[in-house]
């Protein structure tokens, strides 16, 4: 699960957490790759 | 092997760092030193990464990865701190090189007089911030790495490389996540490869607006 941070607190790769993903965005995620339905395979 | 006049800034341990450190020493670019910062933000970034990639090799430990090497390392509390900015200045390095850090402030990044690469597991300008992988398939943009140089805007500035990943289907999230990983240490090798070479083209744009 990806945890929230202050917005005035450090972050990832050189980043900050503009946006971090919530719970309900990992689950779009995950169901777009499984599903397929997300727009950029190549195959 | 001859070390090169950069830093290597990175959180302690970092699966991130550690990917990249690993590619850039196999091309004999060795850093003049190491600043890690041992901190509750770098122990949870840490955590935060390594469940991302489960299930997927993580680099050597920067402890293991240098052994034998005559690289000094610095650990600070904080990468934005007066303790970290007179160990820089000390050093006086030509570059900064970022393998996943907190953002760097301008009392910092301008110590370099070639300024800080960072490379970041997203493509920029279209996805900025944290969690890019994700973001990116949740509305639909390609899944990439973008090398570029720092300034005190938030994942901005020029840009020296970008390359794109493939997405097959089967492909896990955890799997783009560890691809990412890996391509971020091949751009940020080549960026300073070409550095070192005197052939690094930037990209001087406005990076555009966050999602």
């Amino acid at each position: 699960m990806e945890e929230g941070y202050p917005q005035d607190d450090p972050q990832g790769p050189g980043s900050e957490a503009l946006k971090v993903a919530p719970p309900e965005v990992l689950d779009v995620v995950y169901r777009k790759l499984r599903e397929g339905t997300y727009k950029h395979f190549v195959d | 092997m001859a070390k090169l006049d950069y830093v290597f800034m990175v959180l302690k341990e970092h699966p991130y760092g550690r990917e990249m450190l690993r590619q850039l020493l196999a091309a004999r670019h060795e850093p003049k030193a190491i600043i890690e910062e041992d901190s509750p933000v770098a122990d949870e970034e840490r955590e935060k990464f390594l469940v991302r990639i489960s299930g997927f090799p993580v680099a050597s430990t920067f402890t293991e990865q240098l052994r034998e090497r005559n690289i000094t390392r610095y650990e600070v509390s904080h990468h934005n701190k007066a303790e970290c900015r007179e160990l820089l200045r000390g050093l006086k390095p030509t570059l900064g090189v970022l393998g996943g850090t907190r953002i760097i402030k301008p009392s910092i990044l301008e110590i370099p007089r070639d300024g800080m690469l960072n490379s970041h597991p997203g493509l920029l300008p279209e996805v900025r911030g944290s969690a890019s992988v994700a973001w990116s398939i949740y509305y639909d943009i390609p899944i990439g790495c973008t090398c570029h140089f720092i300034d005190s805007r938030i994942d901005a500035g020029p840009i020296v490389g970008r390359r794109l990943i493939p997405v097959r289907r089967g492909d896990t999230y955890e799997k783009l996540c560890w691809e990412t990983i890996s391509l971020a240490g091949v751009l940020m090798t080549e960026a300073v490869d070409a550095w070192r070479k005197g052939t690094l083209r930037m990209t001087p744009k406005d990076l555009g607006q966050r999602l």
